[in-house]
């Protein structure tokens, strides 16, 4: 019984909806588990349960992770974000290898290779254009 | 070397993280910037600037420990690297100059 209760405790107090969740992806993986634990807290403090909770969760998820996703289109047109590119794969790519077969991680590395290529590509493109138009 | 440019919230953030020292990180750093400034400043608004003093080598960032009410997650700390202190001062006599130019004008309006 003390389990189940610890349990219901961790899932109110630390525990995410599937919703918020799936949110959370729009945030860049450096900053996720951060900013999520911020996010815990605040509700925590704000005493939020149940479906409030939820709401609130998600919608500064999406709002914060909507913030950063354009903040960072915007810097990728002023400085490639090595960093975070390398810090995201490595948090992504760890939980991968833990968790999938080697089916799964094949199609992970296709995916990560071809995003790279696209947006090396796009970097390719716009840094020719604002070169020849004099930038 | 050449200045570097602060928007409004970016300045704002700089100086909560100056005030909160080892304490800064994302849920202090929003109160502080609430409670200064007298504006309903959303989350986002300062999560991107942070991001944004990272990417201008203005602050540093490290994680710390993490709580069971944060869920086992890790806060993510927030440091003023010199660069920052020195934004911070340049912006600061930048706007002291202007003052004293225009608290003349501004009483005369």
């Amino acid at each position: 019984m003390a389990t189940q209760n610890l349990a219901t405790d961790h899932a109110e107090y630390g525990g995410l909806p599937r919703s918020v969740r799936l949110l959370a992806r729009l945030v860049p993986s450096a900053d996720r588990e951060s900013l999520l634990g911020d996010l815990v807290e605040d509700a925590a403090y704000r005493d939020l349960r149940g479906a409030r909770r939820t709401a609130w969760l998600a919608s500064e998820c999406a709002a914060v992770g909507a913030g950063l996703s354009i903040e960072r289109l915007r810097a990728w047109f002023v400085m490639p974000p090595v960093r975070e590119v390398v810090a995201g794969l490595a948090i992504d790519g760890r939980g991968v290898l833990r968790h999938s077969s080697t089916g799964v991680v094949l199609r992970a590395i296709v995916f990560v290779g071809s995003i790279a290529t696209l947006v090396l590509g796009v970097e390719l493109l716009v840094g020719s254009l604002m070169s020849a138009a004099g930038f | 070397m050449a200045r570097t440019d602060l928007g409004d919230m970016e300045h704002l953030v700089l100086l909560a993280i100056l005030r909160l020292g080892q304490e800064a990180y994302g849920i202090p750093i929003l109160d502080e910037v609430c409670a200064r400034s007298g504006r309903d400043v959303s989350r986002a608004t300062v999560y991107v600037a942070l991001k944004r003093l990272e990417q201008k080598g203005l602050v540093t960032s490290k994680l710390g420990e993490s709580t069971p009410e944060r869920g086992g997650r890790a806060k993510r700390y927030f440091k003023l690297k010199p660069s920052g202190l020195k934004a911070l001062r340049e912006s600061r006599e930048m706007f002291l100059s202007l003052w004293r130019d225009y608290e003349s004008v501004l009483e005369k309006a």
